[in-house]
């Protein structure tokens, strides 16, 4: 489909490459204008496609953008080109990157993750002392980490605060420097481990390009337009960065909505955005043009007009009215107010039933909460209603079963004394004890305490020493038995292991994966997504070395499982068929044609003012004065009165509400319901009905009125009640699973079953069909077939001498006794390589090449090279030196070198090996030179094969004493029906040990019972 | 110049024409390394050249051997050994053999390998004179980056073969350069001095070195042909060795293929090929034979066609032209993920599937990725799942469980352990008799440590008494002049040795890759040995701790070629084939990878051919990407599956990369099509697991026809499969434990139980009957410090007949005793300290009740209701000025309960029933009153207590609380307390309580 641009877009289409900003109001296809007006540069050659830069927000803007642009650039370019879209951090990374080292930081400075930074954080506060601060309090790690972040978004350090508080006293002073000496401890911690966190990277890029403008100017020379999209979501610090790259003139086009700033409270500043024009003015230094887009391509009329409605609560005059398009429908606004919120929860659950009756797919339709904790209630009434749906939260992972047992188990490997999790693996599915069962464990705990315990005592040491127990059943027993070998298996292969690795091993020990894969259709997809979900996170959690992974990572789920530290990414959602149930913020950018938005009472949406931050009170929240935006910040100041402050920031909070209400509202496509209930408070009720809020009041007035229920009397509980067994099932009436425990004991029971239900020759039928599926099933996949043997000499006679040795030493290896011999015997043979060749070549397979007779004692004075150069062998030159061959038997191939080979007459050989140490008495060394004669005669060294071959072992530990042989043809026969039967039994793997002296050698001895043994004999 | 292009009809006439200069340009899968193997066999069979008058010539080691090994599979005879080397490897042997002669060396230097040459960089640079350096670099001279980056720039230096007149010539022009020709000078210098030589040199010599006629002369009597693979990745210097070494007889064929150019950021020149025909002329002038192979024997059209619509078009200089894909028909698939664990899982299945249904060999599979820092551990652990035997390419060694318990002992022998307080000794001593050497149960570690903490005696002599077997542990820990002095690899050989332990693992079938690792270990510490003998094994642990630290990969059997996967980078795919190609993680940022890198000193400017205009360096790179693509997709023979993650996960490089819609293919979502349908006939379960699932879901689903749910249950029982497990190990069918039988006839309770019970019978179980629900944490702690505080102070107050204590006295109460309890970090520690101080000035500056006398501290009370015992102790008993009696019970949180629940509070209720009983009590009077008191709260809600009036209510309700404990009624009940409810996870109350695997 193409899009015909309205007049507003293409003015901003066409709008010549000049700083310019767009005021683009929600769903008014500000993705695909920023598209076109790319393509429209680049088809005029204003820039090529990598010339132009993106900035958003998110990953997932970034790839609409890209695919967007893509598209429109489809055919004017080359595929493959791309425009390069990073997200704001991501910016400051890339910068980083490259140019970091100009700041301090080293290219290989990791990126902690806000999560690390946290545990950082923790740590930062351990180490210090206060007089002021309390930080026994649990949640007390939020009021650091607000400051550095506050910090971070201002370009600021924890020095310049220290700097500015210099002299002052007091609250909130007293407190402020002792937050502000965390944070620089923190800081510290950060350098000294070479990391940089979010904040970090913007602030450290910022110093980048500050301090060397030459550098900027290099990053500008890349581009010829930048885009910046979201940037009402942008901070201080981001905006500085940009304006250090792109001030003056440069195309700058930046696009937001200050209707959609709903992340002030996390750094977000409106000045960006309303002073974009005088930040970033023409080259004539006149202020960029703004330009507007309003018509609204999404949603039905009633949205927008309920939408306009809401935006009137802002209090920003920010622009014109959304408009809808010519010939859009009516669309439908309906408000619902019911006695409960599980009526209110059914409510949902029961018109979404109704809308998928009417044609809507379930991935069509998103329920939108302002808080976390409003979500279960909807989720368990579509649950009930089997509705899939999609929760896009932490909080929510960490209550589905599978992820707990996981869960359980990585909190038992890391804290033997953590009851609940043992608990949960015990009483769970794969054990099933009951409480008399562990009644046994609790005993032994209790009776093994003492005074002065500084480790109690705990149930699993007690399952530990299962054998010391009394009063425990046979099958609770076995079950424990089980468990406690599944465990000690388990906790060995812990220590040491990566968190993702030990999660890997808790799956596949446990069997999780095989039950996973007998679940119904439905929950096995939905339970393996999630516990993907889950593995990416112990993945991402990856702290720096030495740290202790397993602890922190708990420490991060319970925080997580709190479900007070919000999500601020939007979500990602699978694409399924599911409703999606998130809260507002993370909906920020998506669009469903249906939207529920529940909970629309007072002082829950809008939300009310939590605590005031009021930079004169609250020692956490920056001074206003070291922040960069202050002109936009609410007037606040010492002398005001704290009442007159705190309404002065109940105003600044309550516009961001709206605009919150604003983001949900424009959500909505075609249908929007709005609802709320007299009770809330879930499983305990509140004492009183809470009344609708100004946004629902609101609502009433441009919506259908579906019903008002009375507020009744207070209800006892609220909760959703345990999903119900549901109708009995005429297979197994007595469940399945006793029915499977009676088969155990009755072999015929399934077939008088079957009988019973009169089905008895399907019966028959389908168990001969799955006897025979299963018995051509193998049990192990088929080896293939193995690739032919290939050795070289050293390992062939390692096996002459023993089987077992060669194993251990070329197949399943075990370490080798650093050998002063061998090396001797390395640096003689090069030696006498460089005395006969000039040169020798550069070894890949060192290795191979020790000397393989036992180490023998060198006697002093005696060098073996010395003996080498009185010897006969110094003065003849050798037809072959140090040659290398690979030798085929059969199949198999065999590598080797001879040392030399001499010819004393035409046609005569003397191949010589050259032994740095002693005589050897071990026949088995002649294996080699049976290897040498056989290769001498296959091998074409020379165009001439030898006539007559002498083989000698040239033994130069203690003066020279040569061994020699004549290698005749029958000699040679001999020679390779003795390798053949080598190279067969290692292809058969026969491995038994063969005891001899050589065990007196062998560095495996200690490790083979028959050598131990042997050994010991001789004593 | 003449260009041959060559059929498959035609190679046996192209072979045979040995003399002369020849390149190959080639087509991916047109047999070019096939060509320059029988090149070489036509060579020595047929011309009777010797082997070793031959130099093979390839770009690494593994191509190097794979071009001897393809030589000895077709001659298939005996052989000298196949000379085929790498570039360095030859100019080694070159210098090596002639470096005496030509530049007066006494010995042959030793390599510099990468590492060590930015350690000396960094060293130099730290010395240099900060004013020699343009002012940007002066803070940088300390830096590792920087480091790095002037070695690289060194390195390109010389393979560009830039003498130091044409360096100060360029670095004229930049001022950003001009420090780095006196630097590179004073490198080189210092180099010679260390008798060291590092990679760029050894060409750039090695190209120097055959200016010398006699030096050709020889040169050219050893080697009378060169053959010579993937030219088109040759660096400038390389392509001038070739020259010279040929200049005598021009006896070289090479073969190219430009598409597969993906080496300039380590030099290559892209413009060596295109260059060939008119540098390399023959002896009579003639330029170079053109022989260019048009027909791919591997690459089916749809393979083929995808790869180029990637590379977007475009001839490169030299190119070959179109390629006549082979004839059988192939595939390309995009598949895209919500998770990278999930594409791990989705490939290693497949993989299974392929070599399970269609006997596909394993090593017939390969896994490519971009880089191989990101996808392959994960990639990794999910084949281990299913046995699919694979090697991680360069996995430190230094990170296998088996080396880090090795580096655990190195690092517990050299803690300070005399003070008896190293938490990071007791850290890794723990860790080490937990893991898999020692594998001391849980009870007995626990033990050690316990008597470790509490007499602070050393390791050494703990273990020696508390753990069995661990005597030799406890010598090497006691004396560890093993890891201290001497060689590491003598060290390592004590230890090795020393612990009886490793005669388990040495046995243990299961444990072959730790063996694997420990020998590999002890041959990088023998080879360490060599270069240094005097580093210590302590020594080398510290700096194996760094990262980046050597990555040698785990050794395995050389002789094995057993059927493994191939997993590796797409770089090092080149020059091999397989039957199916899996490209994973193919997102944006990471593929293609066009960041900019290291450009500081924007070393590529060096290269004459690199454009400095930075648009036609990205188009430069992307191109190059685009090759590597190409030539990763075209190692296929049938099937090609891309796949990446655009969703799940924040990470900000997770989107698709634009090359899958570069190949103008549809893709697939997710992948969950692979599903078998529950009873369906044609799609066979493919393994016993497989199966067993497939036959338990049947099991469970109510849609299944009865027939078919019973055949799968009896089926399941008669396993006729014995991979099959058992029926009992499957979740969900042992019969459920009972909960009752944990209450002894002789019942007795406490207030504090009733009221946990009264909150939540099934909490109470676990939590007060079982101790199951978890240590209390650091308020029950403080709760208790703060009872005996006020018990010790109140009763000296008693003592010296005043009314209350003061605070002072409680201050140092409390300063005696808070050290004997656990709070954490003395940070920690000392922020409980204050708490309890505000709580004993809250108590003490304004004391709560005035004007009462206390009579009773700490006082035990009982009382029997409807038969059951009931037991507690009154915190303080004290007469009122009305003359009445008054119990108190201290409590040490901060927000107290309303008024409404101590009206009715259990607690309080009990101590008044049972003061009333106590002749102890009533002695000082009627007891009238019972109150809780809460020093810490506001001043307004410091004290609250029971009504009287109610006192029958509570009574009754604490005779119920008995008989349901009595009648073991475990039910939960739900409320507000839920939230904080340690063991919601056990309640099936809650979401998360319920069973697993079972729904």
């Amino acid at each position: 489909m193409k899009l015909i641009p309205t007049p507003e877009q293409t003015e901003v289409v066409e709008y010549p490459p000049m700083p310019l900003r767009i005021a683009a109001g929600a769903g008014t296809g500000k993705t695909t204008t920023l598209a076109m007006r790319i393509a429209h540069l680049v088809a005029t050659s204003a820039a090529q496609p990598e010339q132009v830069l993106g900035i958003t927000f998110t990953n997932k803007a970034a790839q609409e953008l890209g695919e967007r642009i893509a598209e429109m650039l489809e055919g004017t370019v080359l595929p493959g080109r791309d425009v390069e879209i990073h997200t704001y951090h991501g910016f400051a990374a890339l910068i980083l990157s490259e140019f970091g080292v100009l700041a301090g930081v080293e290219h290989d400075a990791k990126i902690i993750t806000p999560t690390f930074a946290r545990q950082l954080l923790f740590d930062s506060i351990d180490s210090g002392s206060y007089e002021h601060l309390d930080i026994t309090w649990r949640g007390m790690i939020d009021r650091p980490e607000r400051l550095a972040s506050e910090l971070g978004d201002n370009l600021r350090t924890a020095a310049d605060l220290v700097e500015h508080s210099a002299g002052c006293s007091g609250e909130p002073w007293d407190e402020r420097g002792e937050l502000a000496a965390i944070v620089a401890r923190f800081e510290a911690e950060k350098r000294r481990l070479g990391t940089v966190d979010y904040s970090d990277l913007v602030r450290l890029a910022y110093r980048v390009v500050a301090d060397h403008p030459d550098v900027g100017a290099r990053i500008r020379s890349r581009y010829r337009i930048v885009l910046l999209d979201e940037y009402q979501d942008t901070n201080p610090a981001q905006r500085e960065l940009l304006l250090k790259i792109f001030g003056e003139g440069f195309p700058v086009t930046a696009v937001g909505d200050p209707d959609q700033t709903i992340y002030e409270w996390r750094g977000a500043s409106l000045e960006n955005f309303a002073a974009f024009p005088e930040h970033f003015p023409q080259t004539d230094g006149a202020p960029a043009r703004t330009l507007s887009l309003t018509v609204n391509r999404r949603s039905s009329q009633r949205v927008i007009d309920l939408a306009n409605a809401v935006r009137g609560g802002t209090g920003e005059n920010t622009g014109r009215d959304l408009v809808a398009v010519d010939g859009t429908g009516p669309g439908l606004v309906a408000t619902r107010w019911t006695r409960t919120a599980i009526d209110e929860a059914e409510f949902i659950a029961d018109t979404l039933l109704d809308l998928r009756a009417e044609g809507y797919e379930w991935r069509q339709m998103a329920a939108l909460f302002r808080k976390n904790k409003d979500i279960t209630l909807v989720q368990q009434a579509l649950e009930e209603r089997q509705i899939p749906a999609e929760v896009a939260s932490i909080g929510g992972l960490l209550a589905i079963p599978e992820i707990v047992e996981l869960h359980a188990w990585l909190k038992i490997l890391n804290n033997p004394a953590d009851g609940p999790a043992l608990m949960r693996i015990l009483l769970g599915s794969r054990y099933r004890l009951g409480f008399a069962d562990i009644l046994p464990l609790t005993h032994w705990v209790r009776s093994h305490l003492t005074d002065q315990d500084v480790l109690r005592p705990t149930l699993l040491e007690a399952i530990d020493s299962l054998d010391s127990i009394v009063g425990l059943e046979l099958a609770a027993g076995d079950a424990l038995e089980v468990f406690r070998s599944l465990y000690r298996g388990l906790l060995q292969d812990a220590q040491g292991a990566s968190l993702v690795e030990l999660a890997r091993q808790i799956l596949q020990a446990t069997g999780s994966w095989q039950e996973i894969e007998a679940m119904p259709d439905q929950s096995r997809l939905s339970v393996r997504l999630n516990l993907h979900r889950f593995l990416d996170l112990a993945e991402e959690w990856s702290p720096l070395e030495g740290r202790p992974s397993l602890p922190a990572f708990l420490e991060y789920l319970d925080v997580m499982a709190d479900g007070n530290s919000e999500e601020l990414t939007p979500a990602r959602l699978s694409g399924q068929d599911a409703v999606a149930l998130l809260t507002v913020h993370r909906a920020k950018g998506l669009e469903w044609p249906v939207v529920f938005i529940p909970g629309i009472y007072r002082n829950n949406f809008p939300s009310g003012v939590r605590s005031y931050e009021d930079p004169f009170e609250k020692a956490h929240v920056l001074p206003y004065s070291l922040r960069l935006d202050v002109d936009r910040l609410p007037p606040l100041s010492e002398s005001m009165d704290v009442a007159d402050r705190q309404a002065a920031l109940k105003e600044q909070h309550s516009r961001q509400e709206w605009r919150t209400a604003y983001v949900a509202v424009t959500r909505a496509k075609e249908r929007l319901y709005l609802s709320g209930a007299h009770w809330y408070g879930t499983p305990e009720p509140r004492k009183q009905p809470v009344r609708p809020s100004e946004l629902f009041e609101l609502a009433t007035r441009y919506s259908d009125d579906l019903g008002t229920d009375e507020a009744g009397e207070r209800p006892q509980t609220l909760k959703y009640e345990a999903i119900g067994e549901g109708a009995p099932d005429p297979v197994f009436p007595e469940g399945w699973d006793v029915a499977m425990r009676a088969m155990a004991e009755d072999s015929d029971w399934a077939e008088r079953r079957s009988t019973e239900l009169g089905v008895s020759e399907a019966y028959h039928d389908r168990v001969q069909h799955y006897q025979d599926k299963l018995f051509r099933i193998p049990e192990t996949p088929k080896p293939s077939e193995p690739d032919p043997l290939s050795t070289s000499v050293t390992g062939l006679v390692t096996y002459a001498i023993c089987p077992q040795r060669f194993y251990w030493s070329e197949v399943d290896r075990l370490p080798r006794r650093p050998s002063g011999a061998a090396r001797r015997g390395v640096e003689v043979h090069r030696r006498i390589e460089l005395h006969h060749r000039g040169e020798v070549p550069l070894d890949d397979f060192v290795e191979d090449s020790y000397d393989v007779g036992p180490p023998e004692t060198e006697r002093a004075g005696t060098k073996p090279f010395d003996a080498f150069l009185n010897s006969r062998f110094a003065t003849s030159k050798p037809m072959l030196i140090e040659a290398p061959f690979d030798l085929k038997i059969g199949s198999s191939t065999v590598r080797g070198r001879i040392d030399a080979v001499y010819a004393p007459a035409p046609g005569h050989w003397e191949i010589v090996d050259f032994k740095s140490g002693r005589p050897s008495k071990l026949p088995e060394t002649a294996v080699q030179l049976e290897a040498y004669a056989l290769a001498a005669t296959e091998v074409p060294f020379t165009a001439h094969r030898p006539e007559v071959i002498d083989v000698t072992f040239a033994y130069l530990g203690d003066g020279l004493e040569t061994v020699s042989e004549r290698a005749d043809v029958q000699w040679i026969e001999r020679a390779k029906i003795h390798l053949s039967q080598l190279i067969g039994r290692i292809e058969a793997a026969e491995w038994n040990a063969e005891p001899s002296s050589a065990c007196r050698h062998c560095d495996f001895a200690r490790f083979c019972e028959p050598g131990s043994r042997w050994l010991a004999g001789q004593d | 110049m003449p260009e041959w292009r060559i059929g498959p009809e035609d190679w046996p006439e192209a072979i045979a024409q040995v003399a002369g200069s020849q390149i190959v340009v080639a087509g991916p899968g047109t047999g070019k390394t096939e060509f320059l193997v029988r090149r070489f066999v036509e060579l020595t069979e047929l011309h009777a050249v010797p082997a070793e008058r031959i130099a093979m010539l390839t770009f690494s080691r593994r191509a190097a051997s794979d071009l001897k090994d393809r030589v000895l599979k077709r001659s298939n005879r005996s052989t000298t050994e196949v000379p085929a080397s790498t570039f360095h490897s030859l100019a080694f042997r070159l210098l090596e053999r002639h470096g005496r002669n030509c530049f007066g060396w006494d010995e042959m230097p030793s390599l510099l390998t990468g590492p060590e040459q930015v350690a000396l960089v960094s060293e130099l640079l730290a010395s240099e004179e900060p004013g020699r350096w343009p002012v940007l670099f002066r803070p940088l001279l300390g830096s590792m980056t920087f480091a790095e980056e002037v070695a690289d720039f060194i390195m390109r230096s010389r393979e560009y073969l830039l003498g130091d007149a044409e360096l100060r010539s360029l670095a004229r022009q930049r001022d950003d350069w001009r420090a780095l020709p006196d630097f590179l000078e004073r490198y080189a210098t210092e180099l010679t001095r260390r008798g060291r030589l590092d990679y760029g040199s050894l060409q750039m010599l090695a190209v120097d070195l055959l200016q010398d006629p006699e030096v050709r002369e020889q040169v050219a009597q050893q080697f009378h042909y060169l053959i010579v693979d993937e030219y088109q990745d040759t660096t400038a210097a390389q392509s001038e060795m070739l020259a010279r070494l040929t200049e005598h007889h021009r006896n070289i064929t090479v073969a190219a293929d430009p598409y597969q150019s993906v080496y300039s950021f380590r030099g290559a020149e892209l413009h060596n090929v295109a260059d060939f025909p008119g540098r390399f002329t023959n002896l009579d002038g003639s330029p170079a034979d053109r022989l260019v192979l048009t027909t791919s024997f591997r690459v089916p059209p749809e393979i083929l066609s995808a790869a180029v619509r990637l590379t977007a078009g475009g001839d490169l200089p030299g190119g070959t032209g179109p390629v006549v894909p082979a004839s059988h028909s192939g595939r390309v698939e995009i598949r895209r993920f919500r998770q990278q664990s999930e594409e791990a899982e989705w490939i290693a299945g497949e993989i299974e599937r392929l070599h399970i249904e269609e006997e596909l060999p394993i090593k017939t599979i390969a896994v490519l990725v971009r880089s191989k820092r990101r996808f392959l551990p994960e990639l990794s652990r999910a084949l281990e799942r299913r046995s699919i035997p694979h090697d991680l390419p360069d996995a430190r060694l230094v990170d296998h469980p088996g080396v880090r318990l090795i580096f655990d002992i190195v690092l517990a022998a050299q803690a300070d352990d005399t003070t008896g307080g190293s938490l990071d000794a007791d850290r890794v001593i723990r860790r080490l008799l937990l893991g898999p050497l020692f594998g001391v149960p849980l009870s007995i570690e626990r033990d050690a440590y316990r008597h470790r903490l509490r007499s602070g005696r050393p390791w050494p002599a703990i273990l020696e008494d508390y753990v069995p077997g661990a005597n030799a542990l406890a010598g090497l820990l006691a004396n560890p002049t093993w890891a201290t002095s001497g060689s590491a690899a003598a060290g390592f050989w004590v230890l090795w040795n020393s612990l009886p332990q490793f005669d388990a693992l040495v046995h243990d079938p299961g444990r072959a890759d730790y063996r694997s690792a420990w020998s590999a270990f002890a041959q990088v510490l023998s080879r360490q040995e060599a270069r240094d003998p005097n580093l210590t094994l302590a020594g080398y642990v510290s700096l194996a701790e760094r990262e980046d630290f050597e990555a040698t990969p785990l050794l395995r059997y050389s002789g094995d070629t057993s059927d493994r996967l191939t997993l590796t980078t797409l770089h090092q795919s080149k020059g091999l084939s397989f039957e199916i190609v899996f490209i994973a993680d193919a997102v944006e940022g990471v593929m293609p990878d066009l960041r900019r890198q290291r450009s500081i000193l924007q070393t590529r400017l060096l290269s004459p051919h690199h454009d400095p205009d930075p648009l036609a360096a990205r188009q430069f790179r992307l191109q190059e990407e685009m090759r590597l693509a190409y030539t990763a997709m075209t190692r296929a023979a049938r099937l090609v599956v891309w796949t990446a993650t655009d969703a799940g996960s924040d990470d900000p490089r997770r989107r698709p990369s634009r090359f899958l819609s570069a190949m103008g293919i549809e893709g697939m979502d997710a992948a969950t099509e692979r599903e078998p349908p529950m009873d369906s006939d044609d799609r066979v379960p493919v393994t016993p697991a497989e199966a067993e699932a497939h036959l338990r879901r049947m099991v469970v689903d109510p849609a299944t026809t009865p027939s078919r749910r019973l055949a799968a249950a009896a089926t399941l029982h008669r396993r006729p499969n014995p991979a099959i497990r058992p029926v009992d190990q499957l979740a969900g069918m042992r019969p459920r434990g009972v909960d009752s039988g944990i209450i002894d006839p002789d019942l007795k309770l406490s207030p504090s139980q009733a009221e946990s019970y009264a909150t939540c019978p099934r909490q109470y179980a676990l939590g007060r009957r079982l101790d199951a629900a978890g240590d209390a944490g650091p308020y029950a702690s403080f709760g208790r410090l703060i009872h005996d505080v006020l018990e010790e102070t109140e009763r000296a107050a008693v003592e010296a007949g005043a009314t209350h204590g003061l605070v002072e006295g409680a201050l140092e109460h409390l300063d005696e005793r808070i050290s004997s309890v656990d709070f954490g970090p003395a940070a920690r520690r000392e922020a409980w300290r204050k708490r309890a101080e505000r709580l004993l000035r809250g108590m003490y500056e304004a004391w709560i009740r005035p004007g009462a006398v206390p009579v009773l501290l700490e006082h035990p009370l009982e009382a029997t209701i409807e038969g059951v015992r009931w037991r507690g102790r009154a915190d303080r008993i004290e007469r009122t000025p009305s003359g009445g009696v008054r119990i108190v019970d201290y409590k040490t949180t901060a927000s107290p309960k309303p008024a409404a629940e101590a009206a009715v509070s259990i607690q309080l209720a009990f101590y008044l029933l049972a003061a009333m009983e106590d002749a102890a009590v009533t002695e000082f009077g009627e007891p009238a009153e019972a109150e809780f008191w809460y020093p810490l709260a506001k001043r307004k809600q410091r004290w609250s207590a029971l009504d009287p009036a109610q006192l029958n209510d509570v009574v009754e309700q604490m005779a119920e609380i008995g008989r349901s404990v009595a009648a073991e009624v475990w039910t939960p009940t739900v409320s507000a307390a839920c939230s904080r409810c340690p063991v919601r996870t056990v309640c099936p109350e809650w979401p998360e309580g319920r069973e697993s695997f079972t729904r």
